[in-house]
């Protein structure tokens, strides 16, 4: 869907579009009947435009492929304390507790 | 008393009735609101997904018996289900009497090609009236067989 259409962004749908540069004129008494007395011709033109399909952009590699292949070192530092910060976190009185209410 | 409440009740509710109403919209029959395809998608404003372009070129008369003349001839087209009278367009080499009218027509079209081409079928004939601008009397009609042009996808 599209808020406005620009005139590259449309183009005719064969099957929707068609001139059509006689079309008989039946008597307007004659109106509904395919074999109406015919009184004249009108030219009539009628064309469809849709929006051109889109082309999906495909995720492209760069050109350095090593530069995102392969494997990443990271690094971890063990923390010393991390134990004795776990316990003292589980042994703060209920008291000191922030969340509480 | 007693009836004098009830006719204020009753005035009451039919005010209230009043202000939950829709306001009547002026441009759902107006001609200058914008045409939109399918009628009932209007309310869609930012899903356009096409144009529908419709021409008139010229008449021509074969049998003019009558008053009537070509300068006076307008065209009514009124798509399946569009409200109102439809748009009203003049050929091409008609006369200054309905210079007003334009000879070309463009609707909106608010879904998709495929169901576009589904309403399209249902409506299977655009008929295009000849009227006599005078009297708005009909003097022949166009019929348009769409079937005939839509191919299948």
């Amino acid at each position: 869907m599209y808020s406005k259409l620009a005139d590259d962004e449309v183009s005719p749908i064969e099957n929707l579009s068609g001139s059509f540069p006689i079309m008989k004129l039946s008597k307007a008494s004659d109106a509904g009947n395919e074999q109406g007395e015919k009184i004249g011709d009108l030219e009539v033109e009628v064309q469809a435009l849709f929006a051109k399909p889109k082309k999906v952009q495909q995720p492209t590699m760069p050109a350095n492929t090593n530069a995102t292949r392969g494997m990443h070192k990271f690094i971890f530092f063990p923390c010393a304390d991390f134990e004795n910060h776990k316990l003292a976190l589980l042994t703060l009185p209920p008291s000191t507790s922030t969340h509480r209410l | 008393m007693k009836s004098n409440l009830i006719i204020k009740y009753l005035v009451l509710i039919n005010s209230k009735i009043y202000d939950r109403m829709e306001p009547y919209e002026q441009t759902e029959y107006s001609d200058s609101a914008i045409s939109v395809l399918p009628p009932g998608f209007e309310r869609l404003e930012n899903m356009v997904y096409g144009y529908v372009y419709v021409k008139i070129g010229k008449l021509l008369w074969l049998k003019t018996g009558g008053s009537y003349s070509m300068a006076n001839s307008k065209i009514k087209m009124k798509f399946w289900g569009e409200k109102g009278n439809g748009k009203f367009l003049r050929c091409s080499n008609a006369g200054n009497e309905v210079s007003r009218f334009p000879t070309e027509v463009k609707y909106e079209v608010r879904c998709s090609l495929g169901h576009f081409q589904k309403y399209l079928q249902d409506m299977a004939k655009l008929k295009l009236h000849v009227l006599d601008s005078r009297n708005d009397k009909a003097l022949g009609t166009v019929t348009i067989n769409l079937l005939f042009f839509l191919k299948k996808r």
